[in-house]
């Protein structure tokens, strides 16, 4: 196995880090988010538009 | 929908300001939602007319540090068979809930595989918490309720079978029939006599 270089460390920490990222939504009435409604967002994930894993009120 | 757990989180961390969710039709898209995936609600206050149907699919239904208060309906119906399906309430306040039907209106027949868990909860002041006691006694194995305090509650029980299933309560009713460890006290106080708040 070569050495591993500088370059190589750069795209393995940038690969991991976008293996742990987490999907997102956020909902929030006032607006300032993905979503202004519940009803819309549920509709969305029902859709399969969007799949998070994580939605923040 | 393809991942396996879904997380609701309001960001703000003081109960007073937690973000509402007014459940204020009968949208839908509500339905069933609970069976796509295992959800898990932290810090998010219910309210409305509307209930959230759960139905067995042998998820995962978890409700952490939320608020469900002044619902004109039952706040969740259950309505399960022999699935394997979990559903739990943790540091819940359960407040001014009106709904003839009580906050979980049950229909459960059959079965005795349906994991359901109530933990260091507060109901305060409700006309009713249950429905019924299921079909059925013989699920109440996979059931505990502990650690709760009941106060002010029009109807606590509909029955004698879930008391047995409670224990280590607070509750302002007699102790009769409950389970292990449980405390009777008419005289439960708060931080306020008139409770508009969560932290009241």
């Amino acid at each position: 196995m070569g050495k591993m270089t500088l370059k190589h460390i750069i795209l393995l920490v940038l690969t991991l880090t976008h293996l742990g990222e987490s999907a997102k939504s956020t909902l929030d009435a006032d607006g300032g988010a993905d979503y202004t409604t519940w009803d819309d967002l549920i509709a969305a994930i029902k859709a399969n538009t969007i799949n998070p894993d994580t939605i923040l009120i | 929908m393809g991942l396996t757990s879904l997380y609701i989180i309001g960001q703000e961390t003081a109960p007073n300001s937690f973000p509402i969710i007014n459940r204020n039709s009968s949208s839908t898209n509500w339905a069933n939602f609970h069976g796509f995936t295992n959800i898990y609600w932290e810090r998010i206050i219910f309210t409305g007319g509307y209930s959230l149907g759960f139905t067995n699919t042998g998820k995962t239904h978890k409700f952490t540090k939320c608020v469900v208060r002044d619902f004109t309906s039952a706040f969740v119906a259950l309505t399960f068979g022999s699935g394997s399906s979990t559903v739990e309430f943790v540091s819940t306040l359960f407040e001014g809930n009106t709904g003839a039907s009580g906050i979980f209106d049950l229909t459960i027949s059959g079965g005795s595989y349906l994991t359901y868990k109530i933990t260091n909860c507060t109901f305060d002041n409700n006309t009713a918490i249950w429905s019924n006691e299921g079909n059925n006694s013989s699920m109440h194995s996979n059931w505990g309720f502990k650690n709760n305090i009941f106060s002010n509650n029009t109807t606590t029980f509909p029955g004698n079978n879930l008391r047995t299933v409670i224990t280590y309560a607070h509750t302002s009713e007699a102790c009769t029939n409950y389970g292990t460890r449980c405390i009777s006290d008419t005289d439960l106080e708060y931080s306020q006599g008139t409770r508009a708040n969560p932290t009241d």
